[in-house]
């Protein structure tokens, strides 16, 4: 009859689209490719149905019910090995497949006899109705029991599941109800007994209950594709529609212009008005059908904008956390951030888990390094199916160790954030409340989202780090001030300590000293009594060593003091030749003693006066003078004094011993210049130049020494700046 | 007849001073400590102190500070005497008030005596 054969090529078709559909959406998947073989089955049914309803004669009728009956001998086992797949019941049930398959194999072979289908004879209004052989008996049975067990484990599921898995379940089972029914009504006219098979019209509910509840279900989303097919569709329609409106009007004028012009406008018309059409349906049908994706949308880039501005690790974690959580309607969110030293997990941001179940995922280093290697956000919905196809046993425990704590702390998605392909962090996601699951385009939304995200909150983790490292670099410096100014002021008291140590010392040698000198000095001038003659030379002799000791002692403090900075100098303004005619006053009995002669050349225009300190000056140039008599045996010692531009040069020059090149390096350097030093100052120069040379440095002034070298004599000079 | 108070702990020295300049034609007072030597003060009201830094229990610049306290007496010149090279003590010393700070050891004691002579010359006959 015809309305059963349209309706069984309404059935066949159906199955067919949601067949093709499925199966392109995921070639590989193993659900996707057993679902899309039990539609074909399923379609071969329902278009072999149809045509066999069609059929005029019985060879047709046969022949096009033997092709149906391909059809839905597998359709059992088919869609037993889908659910099973579905409910992940694979490998605890998949031993039953073999058997299936080989009953129906056994079915397939024996179809063509007429063990299946008897004959054809008409029954009730239908002309060609089969009738039942020995193996279609046996076929109800198969039927039955292969489709029957499938909706047990479906409703054995649908009672053990929550939220939109159970969704999914229920709106497979109403299919299955209708497909199942839709067969049983068929087989009693195979037996003569008298009941229409009306299930057929509800036949095509099944691929139709089918594919609302698959769209739902992420792996087989075909939402997007059933969406594209209806604007498709409407686009078309409404094109068809118009041309035909134009051919009618066209027929009108059919007179006035040929109609291949008329088909041929009609033809442009057609295609430039395709494109607007279609895409004023696709932009109903994102605001409409994909209604909820479009909003997210909107709201998500808006976020990805303000992640840009805000800077703040704490202010933008609750962003993203409170949006999310929000645009999505979910029930729990949270944002786990890796420390940079160690690589540990802490909470940075959490709403909705309990504080211990929003780390215990990352516990161990299991799940970083799966996302690491896998690039890929984790959906506790895939994870049956990814364990499934996992090969390593310990992998396999892990992920299942996952899942289950996945389960219970109803996490539903856990979005890596990635910094140059390794893990910065994580977003962990609940369930949605409405119970719905992520689809695809959801899953891409939050990918783009993630690594906004994770540069977003990279950058406020480093301004905070920069921040603090400017806090404790601040920290450290007056740390390290402070320590320097307490070592200062340490240094300080050290400094004094010594300065007062070596005033103390020197007090306490000089007291005996003052004591013999003074003694002595007295003795020799008669406070005592008159002096044996005989006593006086001895008695210098002993005056001369106590001032030696008493010149060493002073020596030693002037070093000190000039070493510990500790020197004054009391400039006022004076006389050079003033303080060298002094000095030669001093000198003359040592001079003629000795028997040299002393020649200071007093310059004829008087030199300008100068700002310096005129007792160490003095002592400066006395100490030259006295060094030059005790190293000249005999000749003469000339001093000069000159102006030269700013300074003024005073130069001693001796008939003596001189320098060698060895003895004018080291000349003015005491002993702070090792041993040769040493050895130098031992040998009787003393310490006296040492001391000169500082006291001229202190006048901002140089003094030197040129000599011909052994036996020819040496000259010092000093120049002293005049400002 | 000029009158000195040598304030110096150390006999060894204190003795050989007083000879000087009881040889030079002085009259002579001594004090072992600055406490002694605030109380010889105000009884022998001398001319000049010579005073040394360095003594027991209080030092000279602590004298220093507790003469001026004493007003018939903080008018007397002192003249600083020690062996003692400090700067810090020689500037205190300046700050006090001593005329001078004279090194022991420089100079024999026939030179300290003619510095002194002509020191108190000078204030008592101060030249137009």
């Amino acid at each position: 009859m015809l309305i059963f054969a349209i309706s069984g090529f309404v059935n066949g078709i159906t199955s067919l689209i949601l067949g093709i559909l499925v199966y392109f959406k995921n070639k590989s998947g193993k659900i996707n490719q057993i679902f899309g073989l039990f539609s074909l089955a399923a379609a071969i049914f329902g278009l072999g149905y149809g045509f066999w309803q069609l059929s005029q004669s019985e060879q047709d009728a046969l022949f096009f019910l033997k092709i149906l009956s391909i059809g839905f001998i597998f359709i059992p086992i088919l869609f037993f090995h889908w659910v099973l797949f579905l409910l992940d019941y694979y490998k605890k049930l998949k031993k039953i497949l073999i058997p299936g398959y080989i009953i129906s194999l056994f079915f397939l072979i024996f179809l063509p006899t007429s063990l299946f289908i008897k004959n054809v004879g008409p029954v009730l209004n239908f002309s060609w109705w089969p009738q039942a052989g020995i193996n279609f008996y046996f076929y109800i049975i198969y039927y039955i029991v292969f489709l029957g067990y499938s909706l047990y484990l479906l409703l054995d599921n649908y009672k053990k599941t929550a939220g939109y898995k159970r969704e999914q379940i229920k709106y497979i089972i109403i299919g299955t109800i209708f497909g199942i029914f839709g067969g049983l009504t068929h087989m009693p006219l195979w037996f003569n007994i008298p009941i229409l098979p009306f299930g057929t019209f509800f036949m095509f509910l099944y691929p139709l209950f089918m594919a609302y509840s698959i769209s739902r279900y992420r792996l087989m989303d075909i939402r997007i594709a059933i969406g594209r097919s209806l604007i498709y569709l409407f686009s078309f329609s409404i094109i068809i529609f118009f041309a035909s409106i134009l051919i009618t009007i066209g027929n009108r004028f059919v007179n006035i212009v040929s109609f291949s012009v008329l088909s041929s406008i009609n033809l442009i018309v057609c295609i430039l008005l395709f494109q607007p059409i279609f895409n004023f349906f696709e932009k109903i049908a994102s605001k409409y059908f994909y209604y909820t994706f479009y909003s997210y949308q909107t709201v998500l880039t808006d976020l990805g904008r303000k992640l840009t501005q805000v800077l703040d690790l704490d202010k933008l974690s609750s962003l993203i956390v409170s949006t999310l959580t929000n645009t999505m309607k979910l029930d729990r969110t949270v944002i786990l951030l890796r420390e940079s030293g160690n690589g540990d997990y802490r909470i940075q941001k959490n709403i909705g888990f309990r504080e211990e179940n929003g780390i215990s995922l990352v516990k161990d280093n299991f799940l970083t390094a799966w996302l690491e290697k896998n690039q890929t956000p984790l959906v506790y919905e895939e994870l049956s199916l990814i364990i499934r196809d996992v090969l390593k046993k310990e992998e396999k425990e892990s992920l299942e160790k996952i899942k289950e704590n996945m389960k219970k702390i109803e996490a539903a998605l856990c979005l890596p954030l990635f910094i140059e392909n390794k893990i910065s962090g994580m977003i962990v996601l609940g369930n949605k409340i409405s119970g719905d699951p992520y689809s695809q385009q959801d899953i891409a939304l939050l990918n783009t989202l993630a690594n906004q995200s994770s540069i977003a909150l990279q950058n406020a983790k480093l301004y905070d780090q920069v921040h603090d490292l400017s806090e404790n670099l601040q920290e450290k410096v007056d740390t390290q001030t402070k320590e320097l100014k307490s070592a200062y002021e340490e240094l300080k008291v050290l400094d004094k300590a010594k300065s007062e140590f070596i005033s103390l010392a020197s007090h306490q040698l000089r007291t005996p000293l003052t004591a013999i000198k003074g003694y002595i000095s007295m003795i020799l001038e008669g406070s005592y009594g008159k002096l044996p003659g005989s006593a006086s030379k001895p008695l210098n002799n002993v005056l001369g060593s106590a001032e030696r000791l008493i010149r060493i002692v002073n020596d030693l403090l002037n070093i000190s003091k000039i070493e510990l900075g500790k020197m004054e100098i009391n400039k006022t303004a004076a006389s050079i030749e003033e303080i060298i005619s002094a000095c030669c006053e001093e000198m003359k009995p040592a001079i003629e003693n000795k028997g040299l002669k002393l020649i200071w050349h007093k310059p004829k225009s008087p030199l300008p006066e100068v700002e310096i300190d005129k007792l160490k000056i003095g002592q400066v140039i006395s100490n030259l003078v006295d060094n030059a008599i005790k190293y000249t045996q005999k000749g003469e010692i000339d001093i000069e004094a000159r102006k030269t531009d700013s300074i003024i040069r005073i130069s001693v020059k001796d008939t003596g011993e001189g320098l060698t090149a060895e003895e004018l390096k080291m000349v003015f350097e005491g002993f702070t210049r090792g041993a040769a030093g040493i050895a130098y100052w031992i040998e009787g120069a003393g310490l006296g130049l040492y001391i000169a040379k500082k006291y001229v440095d202190l006048h901002n002034g140089k003094i030197r020494v040129e000599s011909g070298g052994k036996g020819k004599g040496s000259i010092f000079y000093i120049e002293l700046p005049i400002k | 007849m000029y009158k000195i108070l040598i304030v110096e702990d150390e006999k060894l020295l204190s003795e050989m001073y007083e000879d000087k300049f009881s040889q030079s034609g002085f009259s002579v007072v001594v004090a072992n400590s600055a406490e002694e030597g605030l109380g010889l003060l105000k009884k022998e009201k001398p001319d000049l102190i010579l005073l040394d830094i360095l003594l027991p229990q209080e030092n000279g610049i602590q004298f220093l500070k507790r003469m001026k306290d004493i007003a018939e007496v903080s008018k007397i010149p002192v003249v600083v005497f020690s062996n003692y090279d400090d700067p810090e003590t020689k500037k205190k010393a300046f700050d006090m008030g001593a005329r001078d700070y004279l090194i022991k050891t420089n100079f024999t004691p026939s030179e300290i005596v003619e510095k002194i002579k002509d020191f108190l010359n000078k204030i008592n006959n101060p030249l137009p």
